[in-house]
């Protein structure tokens, strides 16, 4: 089947995919569209760029609360303060950006870790708890067009499904462009990218401006299903749950972070029933999928496909 | 074109290059050899302004090239390859040669993020650009294959049609034919010879193959010990005593009882 008609296929799944499914299951989906974005950002940054982040629940924050706030304290519009929400966040990304000028990999992880956690702790502060709302945090509309408010599961469903399927189109876009290549180019060879002439500092602030938009309207998304958001959502756990999402999913494949922000998002539901072996068990579970799939989820996929000659049938290159 | 003037390098303690003056003239293929750790892919390394020098100066068509930064080089038209070959492994070959081209791209990163037809105008002009070249090369048949999994003599001559693609005026091979087997050799230097004589550019390249360099080059540049010990057409520098015995060592005699 040509490229067209798979994409056809997958819109028509998720179209009807709620039909039939709990309401809770339907908000878990959504939540999992969300996380989608947070790691496909976070993948951009690391996978394609080489820049290691912990941090990146701080930019969940930011979008979150931006977009909340804009809404109640400034009365914006929903279709104006959540992509505003991205946009500032984005600009917010150049904060990492600048130790990144100096710091190579690992020193940059725990400068991004540091940020992750000076943001957290920024929030809650007595000072503008009339604001942000301390550690109890704020209620966070729902999103509305117009009059037509998104109310229920099935509504948040498909405005979810949208936004994200926009968005993954734009990373899409972006990750096969010039820019994509010059990300890739930096981080495997950087002598040579700059031999041809792409400017180190200009694709590592795209990088992180890129990263921290996705990440910021991801966590506007997440507030505005939620319809609360607090301090204590955004700790050092989340920044590392998204990391996994990424690693689960397999770095530097955008399919793959969609897979493994499913997959991690979905889980703690799945052992929900085990109760006291819960962390164990999620725990078994990253480990036994690192161990039988290194190039993580899709990476799993494709070397399944290379094998099995009846796959590339079905799927033809280049799909 | 190519003028070193003075040029010194020190690493600590180590003097790599010690006030090495050449030039290059356009439409010249010149040789840069000298026995290993002579300083030659230093002087490569400070073309591309990858070091910063001790001391010296480096101009091109009039420009002080010791002002811009690395990725500002290629703009000037020189374009470099590396002697451990810098191609990046998980790109296809068609993504590599299009990095090559990068110098030509610059769409608006909103317009390439909403796919606007200029980014995609740009993306597959540049493409059927790459995908000419491989052509013209017979090479098209790779052009989806990752690069990692192909023979080394193809992996340099896909890293030399990425330079090319650059638009280079000057080109600086670095080890051009090594590990390349007799017959890879002979169709490089036929095909250098002609990027070189057809399309203009001006060559500078640091080989260890003798054989290869003689046959190929105008005019070679002997380094040894960071020093400029011989200079001249290819006659000259196989007559030339000091090169002899940089190259064997000044004891040989001695050592023929």
């Amino acid at each position: 089947m040509p490229r067209g008609a798979w994409l056809a296929v997958i819109a028509l799944v998720l179209i009807v995919l709620p039909f039939g499914l709990k309401g809770y299951t339907i908000y878990v989906l959504s939540i999992a569209g969300a996380n989608i974005l947070a790691a496909v950002g976070l993948n951009l940054l690391m996978g394609y760029a080489g820049q290691v982040s912990i941090g990146q629940a701080a930019f969940l924050a930011i979008g979150g609360y931006t977009s909340a706030l804009l809404m109640t304290r400034l009365g914006l519009e929903f279709w104006l303060a959540f992509p505003l929400a991205g946009l500032l966040t984005g600009a917010t990304g150049l904060i990492l950006f600048i130790p990144a000028l100096r710091l190579s990999a690992i020193y940059l992880a725990i400068a991004t870790l540091g940020f992750g956690a000076a943001v957290q702790q920024l929030i809650p502060l007595p000072y503008w708890s009339a604001i942000f709302g301390g550690h109890q945090g704020i209620k966070v509309p729902r999103p509305h067009l117009g009059s037509f408010v998104f109310d229920t599961d099935l509504e948040l469903y498909y405005l979810t499904l949208v936004i994200v399927l926009v968005l993954l189109a734009m990373s899409w876009n972006v990750a096969r462009s010039y820019i994509g290549r010059a990300f890739i180019a930096l981080r495997d060879k950087p002598a040579a990218a700059e031999a041809l002439g792409i400017n180190p500092t200009r694709y590592k602030a795209y990088a992180f401006v890129l990263s921290a938009f996705l990440t910021g309207i991801a966590g506007a998304l997440q507030a505005h299903l939620v319809g609360h958001i607090s301090p204590g959502e955004f700790g050092l756990g989340k920044s590392i749950e998204i990391f996994a999402m990424v690693i689960l999913g397999g770095i530097g494949s955008l399919p793959g972070s969609i897979l493994g922000a499913v997959f991690l998002t979905f889980l703690p539901h799945w052992l929900e029933q085990a109760k006291l072996l819960y962390t164990f068990l999620y725990g078994a579970a990253l480990v036994l999928v690192i161990i039988f799939m290194p190039y993580g989820v899709w990476g799993f996929f494709v070397r399944l496909y290379y094998r099995f000659p009846a796959m590339q049938k079905l799927f033809p290159k280049g799909a | 074109m190519l003028t070193v003037k003075n040029l010194s390098m020190r690493f600590g303690g180590l003097q790599a290059l010690d006030k090495v003056s050449f030039t290059v003239s356009e439409g010249e293929i010149v040789g840069l050899i000298g026995p290993n750790g002579a300083g030659k892919t230093t002087v490569f390394n400070l073309i591309s302004r990858l070091y910063e020098p001790t001391g010296g100066q480096i101009l091109f068509r009039g420009e002080d090239l010791l002002k811009l930064r690395p990725h500002q080089i290629v703009e000037h038209g020189i374009v470099r390859t590396f002697q451990l070959l810098g191609l990046f492994p998980y790109m296809t070959v068609l993504e590599n040669l299009l990095v090559g081209e990068h110098r030509d791209f610059g769409a608006n990163p909103l317009a390439v993020a909403l796919g606007l037809p200029s980014a995609r105008r740009q993306e597959h002009d540049r493409r059927a650009q790459a995908l000419w070249l491989l052509r013209f090369l017979k090479m098209e048949a790779l052009a989806d294959a990752f690069v990692f999994a192909l023979p080394y003599g193809t992996q340099k001559l896909i890293e030399l049609m990425r330079a090319l693609l650059a638009r280079p005026r000057l080109l600086l091979l670095d080890e051009p034919v090594a590990g390349m087997n007799a017959a890879e050799k002979a169709a490089m230097r036929e095909f250098i010879k002609r990027i070189n004589s057809d399309w203009g550019i001006t060559v500078l390249l640091v080989e260890h193959d003798m054989n290869f360099v003689m046959g190929l080059c105008d005019r070679i540049i002997v380094l040894s010990y960071g020093r400029v010990i011989a200079e001249g057409r290819a006659d000259e520098i196989q007559q030339n005593p000091e090169v002899i015995a940089a190259y064997l060592g000044e004891g040989i005699s001695v050592a023929r009882t």
